[in-house]
């Protein structure tokens, strides 16, 4: 491997695991090879879960964690079935539900700068808040009738392609824009590399923090409307298992866990990668519990594959170490 | 000089690429050739579009089972049921699943069937409409969707095969009951959480087998509660249910798992013989308990006559031997002459009860209610 490739290993590493997917997929089931089942597929398996995955991401890079954010996207249901039931339109209705699932990341990034408390404590308590405050505003009943125009991003089309994937494609152009050539960006991976030396320099550390919360919080709102388009229901406890096959996607795309480093393309690919894994599963069959065991088995994969990444240099030079 | 000039801007551009950073010209470029591959993309999609279609003819019907969540018995004897019902009707079953009670994972295994040409999809849902679009697409296919013992929304299957009648079911539950303590006393209705369907029949049903039955009025519900189908959780909730009202008399529940789980909070607690918790158990985890005395009745049906019964109609529907009508009869080997009722719903009726001496299934008691 040329020097020029060496910091896309992990990227190419994954492009090659897709392949090697897909190849095993194809294999496997009949049923597989088809464009508009892998894309409709895809749109089910990782549109949701995508956009989670994108919003933990900047608080990943900057070496924290929210684990509250399926709850928030649950409160953001929740909000969209009372707002459903009063009437609201869509426009407002998602404002209001954006300004909500933004603040509730506001909240969380708040009281991890403000008192200094370790983020994943804070966010497992928020988590439960969240869930709670869910089940207040909507009551323990599921909703389901939800006009045409807000199911429109979750189950609609923009000719053949899903608006969903359209969707987390777009917040992927942009997430990207925003963590690789942006200020704001540069300031996020300097904070999760040291916060120390950042604060030293000057940076705004606690401000930078709260942001990357909040940007969290406003992701999960957009993943609300999704979920309710793509389930056409809300209820207080939706998404309650999500929350380890987001942490996998982001972990597997290459984002250190003690921050300061990812990119958003091996998020993509990560992301691609545990799509097809649980499409082919699917459609040869297989049994909960080994669906269950691959994907921990790849979440195992990819921590050791951090590891290594970051060990590789006491390795001898055969090894791939310099 | 020409040839200079560009090795100079490639080695610029793969040293800029070599240091990990993607600058905003590389990620302007790359989204330009994004937007300008969409269209080749749509294009593709268009002439291929999702395969869900039928199976061709002549090839054996192929049943989908879709569980709650697997390795549950009461699921896998239905899946046994159903796989004799594909057995003497000539279809073939393929049993799928998540590991646990996960609404957006049971969704994907639905979604997972589609592309592969099901004909009829049996499955007992954890949710009321989560599943719907799904199901409905499969419907718009030409699958048939048969749903038991939880519910969908009517608009997601062609029918329901229910375990009894509510009034049925209720009656059953509140004869353990008072088999337990015939005096009656303070209840709690435990369920798994309230969206779950057939639960809220159930206890509309008992409430108003206690509105309207002089045997029943001496039980009295204070409270609900719910468990999510989760042994931990039922005892937990069992155990300071307990320490909330000690005058409480029984717990009742329509859920398999959580019955169990209150009775060995129950001994746990020493409390035999003061508090019961009795409803749907099923042998393998109640038999101790009958033995020890904690619980002296309870009641259940055969899952396996259940998902046989679920399938065999799946099967009938799909290759048009029998009507898609309310008022169509059916007679089914080993359970008898049933109709399909309004709101096209199959009820199982037969309804089971179990004591101490007669704890598994051969031995059950045929329950009069």
């Amino acid at each position: 491997m040329t020097a020029r490739l060496a910091p896309w290993r992990n990227e190419l590493l994954l492009l090659g695991l897709i392949l090697v997917a897909a190849v095993w997929a194809s294999l496997s089931s009949p049923f597989y090879l088809n464009a508009g089942q892998i894309t409709y597929s895809l749109q089910q398996s990782i549109a949701i879960v995508g956009l989670l995955a994108l919003g933990l991401m900047p608080v990943m890079v900057i070496g924290e964690i929210d684990i509250s954010l399926p709850a928030i996207m649950a409160l953001g249901n929740i909000a969209f079935a009372r707002l459903s039931q009063g009437g609201v339109g869509l426009a407002p209705a998602l404002l209001v539900v954006l300004a909500m699932t933004t603040a509730a990341g506001l909240v969380n990034g708040w009281l991890v700068v403000a008192f200094g408390l370790p983020s994943l404590a804070v966010t497992l308590g928020a988590m439960g808040a969240y869930r709670a405050l869910a089940l207040l505003l909507g009551g323990q009943e599921g909703y389901a009738d939800f006009p045409d125009s807000y199911l429109g991003l979750g189950s609609g089309s923009i000719g053949p392609l899903p608006a969903s994937l359209l969707l987390l494609l777009a917040a992927f152009v942009l997430f990207g824009f925003v963590l690789h050539a942006t200020v704001f960006g540069r300031l996020l991976y300097t904070v999760g590399s040291n916060s120390t030396a950042a604060r030293m320099s000057g940076i705004p550390v606690g401000r930078v923090k709260i942001s990357a919360f909040a940007l969290a919080g406003l992701t999960a709102g957009l993943a609300a409307l999704v979920y309710i388009g793509q389930y056409q229901s809300a209820r207080a406890d939706n998404a309650s298992d999500m929350l380890l096959f987001i942490v996998t996607a982001v972990v597997l795309g290459g984002v250190d866990i003690f921050g300061g480093s990812g990119n958003v393309v091996g998020l993509l690919l990560s992301l691609l990668l545990l799509g097809t894994l649980k499409n082919g599963m699917g459609l040869a069959n297989l049994s909960g519990p080994v669906q269950t065991l691959v994907i921990g088995l790849v979440l195992i994969f990819a921590v050791l594959a951090a590891q290594f990444r970051t060990w590789r240099g006491s390795l001898p030079g055969w090894l791939g170490g310099g | 000089m020409e040839i200079e000039d560009r090795d100079d801007r490639i080695a610029g551009l793969t040293a800029r690429l070599a240091d990990g950073r993607i600058t905003r010209r590389h990620w302007l470029r790359a989204m330009l050739a994004l937007g300008v591959s969409l269209p080749a993309m749509a294009e593709l999609l268009r002439q291929t579009g999702v395969p869900v279609g039928r199976a061709a003819a002549g090839e054996p019907l192929h049943v989908f089972n879709v569980p709650k969540f697997t390795g549950f018995f009461f699921f896998e004897q239905a899946r046994d049921g159903g796989a004799k019902a594909c057995a003497e009707l000539g279809a073939r079953q393929t049993y799928v699943g998540t590991t646990t009670a996960d609404v957006e994972g049971q969704v994907q295994v639905l979604q997972n069937i589609l592309p592969q040409h099901p004909d009829c999809i049996v499955t007992a849902a954890l949710d009321l409409n989560a599943p719907v679009p799904a199901l409905r697409q499969a419907r718009r296919h030409g699958a048939v969707v048969v749903t038991f013992d939880a519910d969908v929304a009517p608009a997601g299957r062609d029918l329901f095969t229910n375990m009894a009648p509510f009034d049925i079911q209720a009656k059953a539950m509140l004869d353990c009951a008072l088999a337990n303590a015939p005096e009656g006393g303070k209840s709690i209705w435990v369920a798994p959480t309230p969206t779950v369907a057939n639960f809220i029949s159930q206890k509309k049903a008992i409430d108003e087998q206690i509105a309207t039955n002089p045997k029943y009025k001496s039980i009295v519900f204070i409270d609900t509660l719910y468990a999510n189908d989760d042994p931990d959780k039922s005892y937990a909730v069992g155990s300071s249910a307990m320490q909330a009202h000690p005058d409480l008399k029984l717990f009742i529940s329509g859920s398999g798992i959580s019955v169990p789980a209150i009775n060995k909070a129950i001994e746990d607690t020493h409390r035999i013989g003061k508090v019961f918790a009795t409803g749907f158990g099923i042998p393998s985890t109640m038999k101790t308990y009958l033995e020890h005395g904690t619980c002296k009745q309870y009641a259940l049906w055969s899952p396996y006559k259940f998902g046989y019964l679920a399938t065999y109609m799946a099967i009938l529907l799909k290759s048009g031997r029998v009507k898609h009508e309310v008022g169509t009869q059916v007679d089914v080997p080993t359970i008898g002459h049933r109709d399909i009722g309004p709101g096209f719903i199959i009820n199982l009726s037969q309804m089971l009860f179990f004591t101490k001496g007669h704890d598994d299934f051969p031995t059950a008691i045929p329950a009069v209610v």
